[in-house]
């Protein structure tokens, strides 16, 4: 069942005009980031000609997926602000919620696609990064790290949109309420706050990655968090359609 | 479980759902039977779509359980929902999606095996009359097609009870012939309970009746009896505000009916009508009850209906023929 909801999930983002312009729309800031941070390098190397400058790989995360986590941080609850909360505006929800199927399948088969749209986005940029290899030698593995990183976070940032968009049947309120979390995990770290709401913040477990460092810990924490996340989704869409035994 | 004596393919009972303070449902027991095909009456806001929203498993009630075909929907709700074919008042649609590719989508939803989601899909538009537009994209269809489809998605897994919430809104007269049809004709071997606020509708189509106003379930009764004239109901009005059983016990009064505390709707015996409208007014008087007024009603439904308009203040309700 995850399966047939993720492929009907699938088919209306391909359908929707909103889905193809936040697509092109991130295209464009992505290669217009990626296209500005090739320059400066080159910029960079001319200008140190005797130096050559190492390290193109390092600097592509810095300049360029480091902010794309934070273009993605914007785009990510406006993509997914529909997936629950649109369906209640338009009077759909009764169709999943009158259906034998499982809350969990419905909340997870919306995740999962989702997740891919965000991914194929992301894949692109990765791809326009691989084409340099062909004129110089990157560090792939440095670069699949902060990929990684990346597609993991937007697994989260999704699992949180996704949270807001089944609280609400409007989904404007669900993107506001999303991004405004999002900004504060993300600005819980850069404020210095250490402890737990450092721990929290996403960008504290994202930067080891975008170093290249593969931690367990850090891949841990995306996984858990956005399990959690969508546990407590899954327990919020329960708690209005699913018969309680009765106590009498 | 006895051969003969199956369950009923509905149970409901002791429905209650509050939205904050404000109860939408009150204590509402419900059956229905194969073959029944029960009309839900009441005014705008009287809870109609709340309790179909409950007995389809959409919504969960404060209290109550509802059993279906057997299956409680707390314990196994997937099998009892799978019992279940729901057209929401909304027509649950997409508009970017062609009829077929929803119909299929909505096929799957109900666990309809995938090699047989085609034939389910030709059966459904049949039925409905959807075959020619099956290829059109859902939002360049008309309203009318709209709730067909919407009816469609419902019947499209052959469910043994069909829950309709107001399928007979915003469509023409030809079309709400139709819908009726179609509603007549898928009664063999299932259950028809379908919500309405139009008079006309419920007397052709359905064979029981029940009124619901303010959550409380007003009158539940085969709509044979209701026509009934071995039975006559009368009107009656009381200065005080009374109690059921204080009509409800009278020598010779078969059933009684709220429309609010100081009216009634009383059904006598035929043979002792006369007498007991006759002693009423000793009988309440005894019972401290003034009686103001008795009236004969002709059409039962009708005057209850008039009732619950006067008293909500609104036209919202349809008497007689619909548009």
């Amino acid at each position: 069942m995850i399966n047939t909801i993720t492929m009907h999930e699938l088919r209306l983002y391909m359908r929707s005009p909103f889905a193809w312009i936040a697509a092109a729309a991130l295209q464009l800031i992505l290669g217009w980031l990626f296209l500005s941070t090739t320059e400066q390098f080159t910029t960079l190397q001319n200008t140190a000609a005797h130096h050559p400058l190492s390290g193109l790989s390092n600097f592509l995360v810095v300049q360029f997926l480091a902010p794309a986590s934070v273009v993605m941080m914007l785009a990510t609850p406006l993509l997914c602000m529909n997936l629950i909360a649109g369906e209640k505006q338009a009077g759909r929800y009764a169709l999943f919620a009158g259906a034998p199927i499982k809350t969990s399948d419905l909340v997870l088969g919306k995740f999962i696609a989702a997740v891919l749209i965000q991914g194929a986005i992301v894949a692109i940029c990765m791809g326009t990064m691989l084409i340099l290899s062909w004129f110089t030698q990157l560090d792939v593995r440095h670069l699949f790290n902060a990929f990684l990183g990346l597609f993991l976070f937007i697994a989260l940032a999704t699992s949180i949109s996704l949270f807001f968009s089944c609280l609400t049947k409007m989904p404007a309120m669900a993107a506001f309420a999303s991004f405004t979390t999002l900004l504060l995990l993300w600005m819980a770290a850069s404020s210095g706050a250490s402890g737990v709401l450092g721990w929290l913040s996403p960008s504290t477990h994202l930067k080891s990655f975008m170093q290249g460092i593969f931690d367990s810990r850090d891949l841990l924490y995306f996984l858990c968090t956005s399990a959690i996340v969508l546990t407590i989704s899954i327990w919020h869409l329960n708690k209005i359609n699913c018969f309680r035994a009765q106590t009498q | 479980m006895h051969a003969d004596n199956p369950p009923s393919l509905l149970q409901a009972t002791d429905i209650t759902v509050r939205y904050g303070k404000h109860t939408a449902i009150n204590n509402i027991n419900l059956s229905l039977e194969t073959g029944d095909t029960l009309g839900l009456l009441g005014l705008n806001g009287a809870g109609k779509s709340s309790l179909l929203k409950v007995l389809a498993g959409v919504e969960a009630p404060q209290h109550g359980t509802v059993i279906v075909n057997g299956h409680d929907m707390h314990s196994d709700a997937m099998t009892a929902k799978a019992c279940i074919g729901y057209a929401p008042d909304t027509p649950p649609l997409y508009p970017q999606f062609t009829v077929r590719e929803f119909l299929l989508f909505a096929a799957r939803l109900r666990r309809v095996h995938k090699a047989q989601c085609h034939n389910a899909v030709d059966r459904a538009l049949e039925k409905c009359g959807l075959t020619d537009v099956s290829k059109r994209v859902i939002g360049n269809l008309s309203h009318g097609y709209q709730q067909r489809i919407n009816l469609a998605q419902a019947l499209v897994h052959q469910p043994r009870l069909l829950i309709l919430d107001e399928p007979a809104n915003g469509l023409d007269p030809a079309q709400l012939q139709e819908i009726r049809a179609l509603i007549q004709e898928i009664q063999h071997n299932q259950a028809t309970l379908f919500s309405s606020h139009h008079l006309t509708e419920v007397q052709q189509v359905c064979n029981r009746v029940v009124v619901i106003n303010g959550g409380n379930k007003m009158l539940d009764m085969p709509l044979s009896e209701l026509s009934d004239e071995s039975h006559p109901t009368f009107e009656v009005t009381l200065q005080e505000t009374a109690k059921q059983t204080d009509l409800q016990d009278l020598p010779g009064v078969l059933s009684v009916c709220s429309v609010d505390s100081q009216h009634w709707l009383v059904t006598t015996e035929s043979a002792t009508a006369s007498a007991t409208i006759e002693k009423l007014g000793d009988t309440l008087m005894a019972r401290g009850l003034r009686l103001l007024e008795v009236n004969p009603v002709r059409n039962y439904l009708e005057q209850l209906f008039t009732q619950l308009k006067v008293n909500a203040g609104t036209t919202e309700v349809v008497l007689g023929d619909t548009p």
